[in-house]
């Protein structure tokens, strides 16, 4: 069997954009989840991470890392782990990553939303377009 | 578990002497179908040690064809970097990668296309 295409983390997936399916920036590849393969043993890149905290536990600031990611995890309106994009919803990889959903709801976008309804939304003249 | 968690893991050979930091993964696509993308990635090998950031940087690559100064550094500097097999993993835990294999039984960095 031909072997399928072959890609080093750390020069195609870290650190990559994140592209929703309206081509709209979503976050970046902060991290990846890996799994092992109960019927093979072999270990598999089963979710892209994104979102606060994670960049932070990946640059090695553990707890940092993990009281962003509690943060987020409580302003997220969805159940679970919000910095999780499974790779089922991974449409390609390129020189970005786009995504086959729409990156409203990713939790990569809930602090942007939380600062966006409890903040900006605030600002005298925040609800006009820009000119 | 993360790929964080691998990254800069300090990797022994079978004879438990220290060979380096995990400094990449090179991941192939033959899993099983994973969804939209086709099939999942699977962990082939790592990059063992300081040599290994030449990958980081793409200067592995044949198209890289410069600035040559770099493009020479990094290709020896590759030379001493380790390349490890997946199958050659005989347990990652408690913050180490234990190797089932000798040092020298290890493969070069291969050239990417």
């Amino acid at each position: 069997m031909a072997e399928g295409r072959a890609l080093y983390v750390g020069l195609k997936l870290l650190d990559r954009q994140l592209v929703d399916r309206d081509d709209k920036a979503c976050g970046k590849v902060d991290d990846l989840e890996l799994e092992f393969s109960a019927d093979s043993g072999n270990l598999y890149v089963s979710a892209i991470l994104a979102g606060p905290g994670i960049l932070a536990y990946r640059m090695r600031r553990r707890r940092w890392g993990r009281w962003w990611q509690r943060v987020n995890e409580v302003m997220s309106p969805t159940d679970g782990d919000p910095a999780r994009i499974p790779m089922s919803l991974v449409a390609g990889i390129d020189d970005h990553v786009t995504l086959g959903t729409q990156g409203g709801h990713l939790g990569s976008m809930s602090l942007d939303h939380w600062v966006r309804e409890h903040v900006t939304s605030h600002i005298p003249g925040s609800g006009h377009e820009a000119e | 578990m993360r790929l964080s968690e691998l990254l800069h893991e300090p990797v022994f050979d079978a004879d438990a002497r220290p060979i380096g930091r995990v400094h990449d993964v090179r991941l192939v696509q033959d899993g099983p179908l994973q969804g939209l993308a086709g099939a999942a990635f699977r962990v082939d090998a790592l990059v063992v040690g300081r040599a290994g950031l030449g990958t980081r940087l793409g200067f592995h690559r044949h198209d890289m064809r410069g600035p040559w100064p770099l493009k020479l550094l990094f290709e020896r500097l590759a030379r001493k970097a380790h390349y490890v097999e997946w199958k050659d993993v005989a347990a990652w835990d408690d913050g180490r990668v234990s190797l089932r294999v000798r040092v020298d039984d290890l493969a070069r960095l291969p050239d990417s296309p």
